[in-house]
């Protein structure tokens, strides 16, 4: 078994490929030195795997100093090969106005242009993970600039605010992980439910009420059918618009792992960490691969396809009666939905209440 | 000639082998009106049933095949659009029974499918011109796709012209300058298999589907479907299901309502508003 390791000190850049030379491989070291290492004696082989710099020596994640930028909406850290997005508006429940989409799909570009990066964490401040889009308004607030006045704006606006930014975190080019405590509702779901890897708490939730309350066809991008791969949950979800509990969300096949509340940080930093041992390198192309499957299965194009069914709808009366009687009912689309079900129902439910 | 039904809009024969649709409402220049397009589809549907049948041959009476859809009245011409946007304020669900459903009939039908195409196929008439497996026009035939200059349309319910073209380029100049396409440039581009002389059109496409049908039908069905599957497997079928949503999406936008206004009121033709469009471009 042939070690590719570089002696110590010497540096490989992340995407320098080396020349080979006699029956070595060179690489460019540290201050100019070169190294040769030995080619496998078994065969031929590729050159080794570029390793960046960073991730040679576990010290370098340590030394390097954690950045961290406080936008409007969200929380950006760089902490070594680990990039973390921390949706950091609790007192709007982190809602996704366009400030919060604008500022995740910005960290996002970041992390993928930084080469130290390999992972990425999208977590949330506050009481839960998103609350999904902002559906009701205050009256001097307006949370969707891009939606201006027109329907021809809101094709537009909504495509830029819920449609790219939302293919750009499913194609993101590196490894994600969602770390999801609370609820996670409605638009809320796409950034709990796409990424790589999801983990959760035990009193995380789940919920796609846009159906039974704006009578839209999910939000935006339909990513359900691609991550159940299973048509009859699908229509459970969106028709009954159920509230899953973790445990549920796991049967399902949303989740990689439940933990307790007070193990999610810790168990999603051990993942990062443990992803972030593999070349970054390897990393994207376990990626890209996995992706290309679902992009020939068409997942992409169906993504946009569904944006264009989320807009028609509006332009239908009987859509527009049901967001009338939601608009006027003066409830959210969770509770909207919970009407009827006896008085003085019926406040967001805990997972563990029965939601009958 | 075994059987022979005159229904409002279409006539429909069985000759042996071989089953015509042929469309028969020249005073309104077999404009594709809702009946009309029932007509056809129920046609489709019994040829395709029928062990008899080998091949199906599409052609019209009057001046040209078809000129289209019908613009004007729609409450008369499309009830299922009428009804949609007082249902539902969209005619999405009515577009797709009258246009694209009959449409993939006419795509998937089971046997070989033979247009004979002469004068004007224009509009959504190029859904029945150009959606079988083979054309046959005669040399005074003409292709065109108004709609986009001349009624906002971003392509039909089914866009036939990515699929027709297997063209980026082509099939973009046709649809944003609603590009009239002769016999002759048709040929040249693959739309059509040939162009013949207008009195040797009909002769030549019964040679053509009387050759066809010598082949057992099991062959012939079975290479239907393994010709279509390539296309479905590219994602033709789930393509044109998508052009609807965007076709009904079109017609809500006020831009496109604007020129639709602006066609209705002034009792143009789309064709004709293409044209003028062309022709302001062309003096500036």
């Amino acid at each position: 078994m042939a070690h590719w390791r570089l002696p110590h000190g010497a540096h490989r850049s992340g995407g320098a490929g080396g020349a080979v030379v006699g029956g070595g491989v060179v690489v460019p070291g540290a201050g100019g030195r070169v190294v040769v290492e030995p080619r496998r004696a078994e065969g031929w082989l590729p050159s080794p795997p570029p390793q960046p710099a960073v991730a040679t020596t576990t010290a370098a994640i340590t030394i390097a100093a954690m950045e961290r930028k406080e936008l409007e909406a969200v929380i950006y850290e760089k902490d070594g090969p680990v990039a973390r997005i921390v949706l950091n508006r609790p007192d709007k429940a982190n809602t996704k106005d366009s400030v919060l989409v604008r500022e995740v799909d910005a960290c996002l570009h970041e992390a993928d242009r930084d080469r130290d990066v390999k992972v990425v964490v999208l977590k949330a401040n506050g009481k839960g993970f998103c609350g999904g889009h902002v559906a009701r308004w205050g009256p001097d607030e307006q949370p969707y600039p891009e939606f201006g006045e027109t329907f021809e704006d809101l094709y537009k606006g909504t495509a830029d605010l819920f449609l790219w930014p939302t293919l750009y975190l499913w194609e993101f080019p590196k490894i994600t992980i969602s770390q999801v405590h609370g609820y996670c509702l409605g638009g809320g779901v796409y950034l709990g439910l796409l990424t790589d890897f999801v983990v959760a708490s035990d009193d995380a939730y789940f919920q796609m009420p846009l159906a039974q309350s704006l009578g839209e066809p999910g939000g935006h991008t339909m990513i359900e059918p691609w991550i159940t791969m299973n048509w009859h949950r699908t229509m459970d979800w969106f028709l009954l618009a159920p509230t899953l509990s973790a445990a549920e969300a796991l049967q399902w096949g949303l989740l990689n792992r439940v933990v307790p509340r007070a193990d999610l940080e810790s168990t999603v930093e051990e993942m990062a960490q443990t992803i972030s041992r593999i070349p970054l390198t390897t990393l994207m192309a376990v990626k890209s691969n996995v992706k290309r499957a679902w992009e020939l299965m068409g997942m992409r194009v169906h993504l946009q396809v569904s944006h264009i069914l989320t807009n028609l709808v509006g332009a239908a009366t009987d859509v527009q009666a049901l967001r009338s009687e939601l608009i006027g009912s003066g409830l959210k689309p969770r509770d909207f939905i919970a009407r009827g079900s006896g008085p003085g129902a019926e406040p967001p439910r805990p997972p563990e209440e029965p939601t009958g | 000639m075994d059987v022979r039904v005159e229904r409002e809009r279409i006539i429909y024969e069985k000759d042996g082998p071989v089953a015509r649709i042929i469309l028969n409402y020249p005073q309104k220049a077999n404009s594709q009106d809702s009946l009309l397009a029932r007509e056809v589809d129920d046609a489709l549907i019994d040829a395709d049933r029928d062990y008899d049948i080998k091949v199906l041959v599409m052609k019209a009476n009057g001046k040209g095949f078809c000129s289209g859809h019908v613009i004007g009245d729609t409450n008369t011409a499309y009830p299922e659009f009428a009804e949609g946007s007082e249902r539902i304020g969209t005619p999405w669900k009515g577009q797709y029974d009258v246009f694209v459903r009959p449409v993939m009939n006419l795509w998937e039908f089971s046997k070989p499918t033979i247009a004979q195409v002469h004068g004007y196929c224009l509009g959504g008439g190029t859904h029945y011109g150009l959606t079988t497996d083979i054309v046959i026009a005669s040399d005074d035939a003409y292709f065109q796709y108004p709609p986009l200059q001349g009624f906002g349309m971003p392509s039909g319910e089914c866009s036939i012209e990515p699929w027709v073209f297997m063209n980026w380029r082509r099939a973009a100049y046709y649809l944003y300058l609603s590009e009239v396409i002769d016999a002759q440039k048709a040929l040249a581009v693959g739309l059509v298999n040939e162009v013949v002389p207008r009195d040797q059109l009909e002769d030549r496409v019964e040679q053509i589907a009387r050759h066809i049908a010598q082949a057992p039908l099991t062959t012939l069905m079975l290479t239907k479907a393994n010709l279509k599957r390539a296309w479905e497997l590219m994602g033709m079928r789930v393509h044109w299901q998508g052009s609807n949503d965007l076709v009904a999406l079109a017609s809500t936008a006020k831009d496109v309502q604007a020129l639709i206004g602006q066609v209705m009121q002034g009792q143009i033709k789309p064709a004709e508003m293409a044209e003028r469009h062309a022709q302001s471009a062309a003096a500036d």
